[in-house]
């Protein structure tokens, strides 16, 4: 639908104008819709190539209420998260995401502002893909509701100190070895997860459970 | 035809070209593990236990779905494959409930097997397991249990492809998958007994064989099914070498997968579940007797009825051996001018007829073929010698399989042909009323315990094995005939066994000549009448 959609301004404006937008190896516009901590929410079409904070400072109206920036899922939610650090230099460009170990997906940016819980947004997350999983192959059937239930005892305060290390052998058993990549889709956030916010991991096992305030977040 | 060359662990194979990873494994003794894969169904690759890895492709593949290729090199025991195999099989367990001591597949469930092999020894999940329905009833003759059930859909290929019945499927999803019926109906589709054979782990298991034995104490032999004319292979396992309600059958051959069922389902019922027959004559007012007493006796008539004492019937049945059948024939010969047939019905007209798509025949009886080849088809069929008896009398009426009558509508027949018959001998393996009009009854064993051969549809000769000893009073069809023939003083050598039978009968019949009892194949040998 989007490369139907922009079939008309290149007919108008010709292939060349077209691939002159964006950057050399990631050519023309695409649509994002970003949803979260931002004023303005909603579905934009943007040359690619802008940088992140761009678009979400100057066309989706900036984090909610002027909060600082926590997180960002750039591409939907089974892509690797970015932390504000990591957001401060990436474009929506191809490239500039895999520099940074992440993907576009499918370009449904969430941003994430300070006071977000992130074991509790990854509880949904895997709550999600437990759910969404056909439960026709065995390491995606079983693998994640095990992740969610795993992910779910840190919020709940039931969690010990090596099911982190559990959550990563969980990972392995299942990663790269399913039918279709929605198993894939449930390890990559959770890896990324644990890796850039392990502190916050911590910090629940430290407090019993879930450090933040209860729903609505921030 | 076309074939690649790939490597394997090292070793380098050869195999046609369009065969899989996991099938040309096997060609060179490399068994990779498999839950959801069977020769004989499509491929699923649901499981993901046959993971193994092929160079320059970055995940780790299923064999059951690569086809090999040229130049292809494949690993299916290094530490990359035996981490995933083992994630994947710990994965696999957390929902199990482990009930092994209770469950009658343990000792031949590949759960446990692939567990020893290449499994965690301790499981990392600690949560409380997914609960789903256990003992479930699937009449008439299966159990299931949700909770074992791995969803490899073998079941449900199975249903689809090969008995076309569509029988069961998949319900709900994600971790609350299940195998059902349709409205939680029964599966009757015929060849329910495979079902619980291809089933990998204890799910799907035989209602009759529950709880019954563990399985090593079973004991194979290989047989051949006798509830049709297509002859299948399998193996009646039994235990304790005597007597044996627990016996069960199982298809012999692993990629002819639907056959068998009925003998799967219950090898012990091949009979009416009445009690076995016991060796007797009128006058003994039905208390057993000793045999030779009886066999004399009856040896006696027949001298009587070769020196020219009136008419011979004989009427043999398609339920016997070869080597029976014709030693039946060369009594009947002796006794002089006999009649005799094996048509107890139109049976063997539909010998080659196909019952269904996938293995049985319209005629329900093992050996018409063998019974035709050996010439025991006169001019009269059964109904048609007993209604001339009716009308003529006879000297001596010789039945076998007399506890078929009952259910073939035979029996009054019989009945009113013996009040006209001078003597009257009848076989049987299991007891009924008809017995009753004999002069002499012989008890016999049943399939499952006596050797010999049978003929199925396509003239295959075929091994019977004894799997277990006879658990009554009796003497097999073979033994009788080679004593009465000895009694009678008939020029037959001293035969004691099917071996000896079959030998001394292949010499005589054009159609076997040159075969052997020991020399005939695993899967029989086709010959020409
Ligand atoms: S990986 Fe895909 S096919 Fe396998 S269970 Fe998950 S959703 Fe189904
Ligand atoms: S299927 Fe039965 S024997 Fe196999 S592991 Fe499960 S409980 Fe044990
Ligand atoms: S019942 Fe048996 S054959 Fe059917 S899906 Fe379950 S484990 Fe596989
Ligand atoms: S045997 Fe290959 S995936 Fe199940």
């Amino acid at each position: 639908m989007e490369t139907l959609a922009a079939i008309p301004w290149i007919l108008r404006h010709g292939g060349e104008a077209y691939a002159k937008l964006g950057t050399p190896k990631s050519t023309g516009t695409r649509l994002f819709s970003i949803s979260g901590h931002v004023n303005k929410p909603g579905v934009y079409e943007v040359e690619l190539g802008m940088p992140l904070m761009t678009f979400i400072n100057d066309h989706a109206g900036g984090v909610t209420t002027g909060k600082k920036l926590k997180a960002v899922i750039p591409g939907g939610s089974s892509v690797p998260i970015l932390t504000a650090e990591e957001c401060r230099d990436v474009a929506l460009d191809f490239e500039s995401m895999a520099e940074k170990g992440t993907m576009l997906g499918s370009g449904a940016i969430i941003v994430m502002a300070e006071g977000t819980c992130i074991v509790r947004s990854l509880m949904v997350l895997t709550r999600f893909y437990s759910h969404e999983s056909c439960g026709q192959c065995t390491p995606c059937r079983e693998g994640t509701p095990w992740l969610y239930r795993l992910i779910k005892s840190f919020e709940d305060g039931t969690a010990s100190e090596k099911d982190l290390d559990l959550v990563e052998y969980v990972c392995t058993a299942m990663m790269g070895n399913t039918i279709c990549p929605l198993a894939d889709a449930a390890v990559m956030p959770t890896r990324s997860y644990i890796k850039k916010f392990r502190d916050e991991f911590v910090e629940h096992l430290k407090h019993g459970g879930c450090p933040y305030p209860a729903w609505p977040l921030a | 035809m076309a074939t690649v060359t790939l490597t394997i662990d090292g070793q380098t194979v050869t195999v046609p070209a369009g065969t899989t990873v996991i099938e040309a494994a096997k060609t060179i003794g490399i068994d990779i593990p498999r839950y959801c894969y069977h020769p004989g169904l499509s491929v699923a690759g649901n499981c993901r236990i046959c993971l193994v890895e092929v160079e320059k492709m970055p995940k780790l593949t299923t064999s059951c779905s690569t086809v090999a290729a040229e130049g292809m090199v494949v690993h299916t025991k290094n530490a990359r494959v035996k981490e995933a195999t083992r994630g994947v099989l710990e994965l696999m367990l957390t929902n199990h409930p482990i009930d092994c001591p209770v469950c009658d597949q343990a000792g031949e469930c590949k759960l446990q097997d692939y567990y020893m092999e290449v499994g965690r020894h301790k499981s990392h999940f600690t949560y409380e397991k997914t609960h789903k329905p256990k003992v479930v009833e699937l009449p008439p003759h299966l159990m299931f249990d949700g909770e074992r059930c791995i969803l490899c859909t073998r079941c449900v290929r199975f249903c689809d492809e090969i008995t076309k019945t569509h029988d069961l499927g998949l319900i709900q999803r994600g971790t609350h998958t299940e195998i059902d019926t349709f409205h939680h109906r029964g599966v009757d589709n015929g060849y329910t007994g495979n079902l619980h054979e291809i089933c990998p782990v204890g799910a799907l298991l035989s209602k009759d064989f529950r709880f019954k034995k563990r399985v090593w104490w079973l004991k194979p032999h290989k047989s051949v099914c006798p509830h049709c004319s297509t002859g299948c292979n399998i193996f009646v396992d039994e235990s304790d070498g005597e007597v044996s309600d627990s016996a069960r059958g199982r298809t012999r051959t692993s990629t002819s997968i639907g056959s068998a069922t009925k003998a799967a389902i219950n090898t012990n019922s091949s009979t009416p579940k009445t009690a076995f027959a016991a060796p007797r004559t009128k006058g003994s007012n039905g208390t057993p007797m000793a045999w030779d007493a009886i066999l004399h006796g009856v040896a006696e008539r027949l001298t009587k009825a070769a020196q020219g004492d009136g008419r011979v019937v004989g009427i043999a049945s398609p339920w016997l051996t070869n080597e029976e059948l014709f030693l039946f024939r060369r009594l009947l010969t002796a006794a002089g001018h006999a009649d005799v047939d094996f048509r107890l019905d139109d049976s063997h007209t539909k010998t080659t007829v196909r019952e269904d798509d996938v293995l049985k025949r319209a005629d329900k009886n093992p050996n018409n073929s063998g019974a035709a080849l050996l010439g025991l088809r006169g001019t009269k069929d059964a109904r048609t010698l007993l209604n001339e008896v009716v009308e003529t009398g006879a000297s001596l009426l010789y039945v076998l399989d007399a506890h078929r009558y009952e259910t073939l509508g035979l029996a009054d027949a019989l009945r009113s042909a013996a009040a006209k018959a001078g003597y009257v001998v009848m076989h049987a393996t299991h007891d009924c009323a008809v017995l009753e009009a004999a002069d002499v009854v012989l008890a016999t064993p049943t399939f499952a315990e006596k050797d010999g051969t049978l003929t199925n549809y396509e003239n295959r000769v075929q091994r019977l094995r004894r799997a277990i000893r006879p658990r009554h009073d009796s003497r097999t069809d073979l033994e009788i005939f080679v004593k009465l023939l000895t009694l009678a003083g008939a020029d037959v050598p001293p035969i004691v066994s099917a071996s000896e039978a079959f030998n001394w009968m292949a010499a005589q019949v054009p159609a076997l000549s040159g075969l052997t009892f020991g020399g005939l194949p695993e899967q029989g040998v086709v010959v020409k009448p």
